[in-house]
């Protein structure tokens, strides 16, 4: 405990010059590698105050009391009539519909789920010179779409439009030389917050062919509310929170290498039978400097524990 | 990569129109295969990842939701005979195992050294806790596999300057190869993206296009971001068969073709935790 404090002591003197999120890892932090897993662990833990993040989630929860719901589209007539889908009767329970190697679309309440696709296979790819023309109509096109399906700018993080590429390349050994790299679409892609705190799992995937030709929307924008069970949002002492961070990080880093940790306070998704809420969560995500992948994972902050479902399944060792 | 630019823009519009009405597939039931890893606790070194499994398994597990069967062999089990060809060493067991399959998914650590990807094994066999690209051709040519979508949930396992490393193993006549650019993160969080792989590029979406475009995402820390960048190969024998391979689903089969060409779709500038950014 002793040791957890003094690093702590001593990374509030250098926090102190910095104006930055403090919901995050610092962003002089967000790159560093350290052998001492424990000092990685302080070093990257986000310099919130416990007190001023209380009353924001107290605030939050008091604002959206009945939950937030945006996204405009809530039955499959509405689906069907905004993206130009033929009109047709959803048997109830259905949540995907799919005209194979033509159109699929889903709808799921419950999660937030609504995604579209429409077959653009025989839409050549672009020149990129005459997609850079396009980009920021696409881009406009995109954010109108999100508006209109309820998703305004006061609710996003994070926003790109940007290009998805292909090139063509010929086996090694023949003369002939690669194709130029071409557009094959165009994407937007968001992260969504409230009030600022990240919502963690929430996203905007839109794709276009071009200025005229929108072909995918995927989107998880669920419902927002706080677990019912959350009373006052007291959070954990820091000193707790890094311990079980630790301890988190220690049991899945091969010992020895160098690691990196970055933290974000985020509102977690978390599922109690088929009902979707949110918890506030430290986000962490690690990994180490040989190249493993990283370990992401959540600790919840809060002194109260609520109940929500685990979805872990462990395979079996082989089957068939 | 980025050498002159010889194919004319109305060459593209030309060959998809005259490959859409070649491109002849089929539809049947496979096989999905997988093998993942979460504790190093065998001769191999890694970092534990508990959500491994899980992801892998929602993946065949919606193929298998689809009327595909399934197979996985998984932990202590994954070694590296079962994923070498029998052509590149005499011990290689693949077509026995993922490669019999008709799409695979492989999450295990990954890493890369001049001869490109390799993946983390479970327990050393043949003296490697390693399998390296060049122990691999996967597809079904001369009879040792069947597969057409290789896909690694594995760090680097398409890393942009060694992407020509996959033309050996696509020398088996593989349709899609999908992995990262990069480091990629495990956990709870990403599990549903292996299943909608699998929902979504059934048999309305290409494959290689869904991964590219699902598999992408922006981890935020308020004051900095870094990118998975998802990298998908498609093999055929001209440039429009290539190009076209991304646009083949799980169901709709098409037929196998000499790899002459190989087309890799990716997010423009996409700048991930270890490696370069991608080209834009």
């Amino acid at each position: 405990m002793w040791k957890y404090i003094l690093i702590i002591l001593t990374t509030l003197v250098a926090v102190s010059a910095h104006a930055e999120n403090d919901l995050g890892t610092r962003k002089e932090v967000s790159e560093k590698f350290n052998r001492e897993y424990d000092q990685a662990v302080v070093e990257a833990f986000p310099s919130f105050k416990s007190a001023v993040i209380q009353r924001r989630l107290q605030s939050i929860q008091k604002k959206y009391l009945r939950g937030f719901d945006p996204l405009k589209i809530k039955n499959f007539t509405t689906l069907q009539k905004t993206f130009r889908f033929p009109i047709q009767d959803i048997r109830p329970g259905q949540t995907f519909v799919e005209k194979e190697k033509v159109f699929a679309y889903e709808l799921d309440r419950s999660s937030g789920r609504l995604y579209i696709h429409k077959n653009m296979e025989k839409v050549p790819p672009m020149k990129k010179i005459l997609a850079q023309r396009q980009l920021k109509q696409v881009k406009k096109q995109h954010d109108q779409l999100m508006t209109r399906l309820g998703i305004d700018r006061s609710q996003l993080l994070f926003t790109e439009t940007n290009f998805m590429l292909l090139q063509t390349g010929p086996a090694p050994g023949g003369n002939q030389r690669p194709s130029a790299v071409m557009v094959d679409s165009f994407f937007t892609y968001a992260v969504r917050a409230i009030d600022g705190l990240m919502v963690d799992g929430s996203f905007v995937r839109l794709n276009s062919k071009n200025a005229k030709t929108l072909y995918g929307v995927d989107i998880t924008w669920p419902k927002f509310s706080f677990h019912p069970a959350l009373k006052n949002f007291e959070l954990k002492k820091n000193q707790l929170l890094i311990g079980e961070i630790s301890r988190i990080v220690n049991q899945t880093m091969v010992k020895g290498d160098k690691i990196n940790v970055k933290m974000a306070m985020v509102l977690r998704p978390v599922w109690t039978g088929r009902t979707l809420h949110y918890i506030p969560s430290m986000k962490v995500g690690v990994h180490s400097g040989k190249g493993e992948a990283g370990n992401m994972f959540y600790v919840d902050v809060l002194k109260q524990r609520v109940k929500y479902d685990v979805r872990a399944n462990k395979d079996s060792s082989e089957g068939h | 990569m980025n050498k002159a630019f010889t194919f004319k823009n109305c060459g593209w519009l030309i060959a998809v129109l005259l490959f859409s009405s070649l491109s002849a597939s089929f539809s049947y039931a496979g096989s999905a295969r997988s093998s993942s890893i979460t504790h190093w606790n065998g001769e191999c070194s890694g970092g534990t990842r508990t959500w491994w499994d899980d992801m892998c398994m929602a993946w065949r597990k919606r193929m298998g939701s689809k009327g595909w069967s399934q197979w996985w062999v998984n932990y202590h089990l994954v070694r590296v005979g079962r994923y070498v060809d029998p052509t590149i060493a005499a011990w290689g067991q693949d077509k026995w195992n993922l490669d019999g399959g008709d799409a695979a998914l492989m999450c295990t650590h990954g890493g890369y050294d001049e001869n490109g990807w390799y993946g983390v094994m479970h327990t050393k066999d043949h003296g490697q806790c390693r399998l390296n690209v060049s122990d691999m051709k996967i597809g079904p040519y001369l009879g040792n596999g069947k597969n057409r979508f290789w896909h690694m949930s594995s760090c680097n396992s398409i890393r942009w300057n060694l992407l020509g490393k996959w033309w050996g193993p696509a020398a088996g006549r593989v349709h899609v190869i999908t992995g990262f650019h990069g480091y990629m993160y495990i956990g709870s969080k990403y599990v549903g993206e292996y299943r909608d792989l699998a929902k979504y590029g059934f048999s309305s979406k290409g494959v290689g296009k869904v991964w590219r475009d699902k598999m992408h995402h922006v981890h935020h820390w308020y004051n900095s971001w870094k990118t998975v960048c998802p990298i998908s190969l498609g093999f055929g024998y001209s440039r429009a068969t290539s190009a076209n391979a991304l646009n083949e689903k799980y169901k709709w089969a098409y037929s196998n073709k000499n790899p002459n060409w190989m087309t890799y779709t990716w997010k423009s500038g996409c700048d991930p935790t270890g490696g370069p950014k991608l080209p834009n």
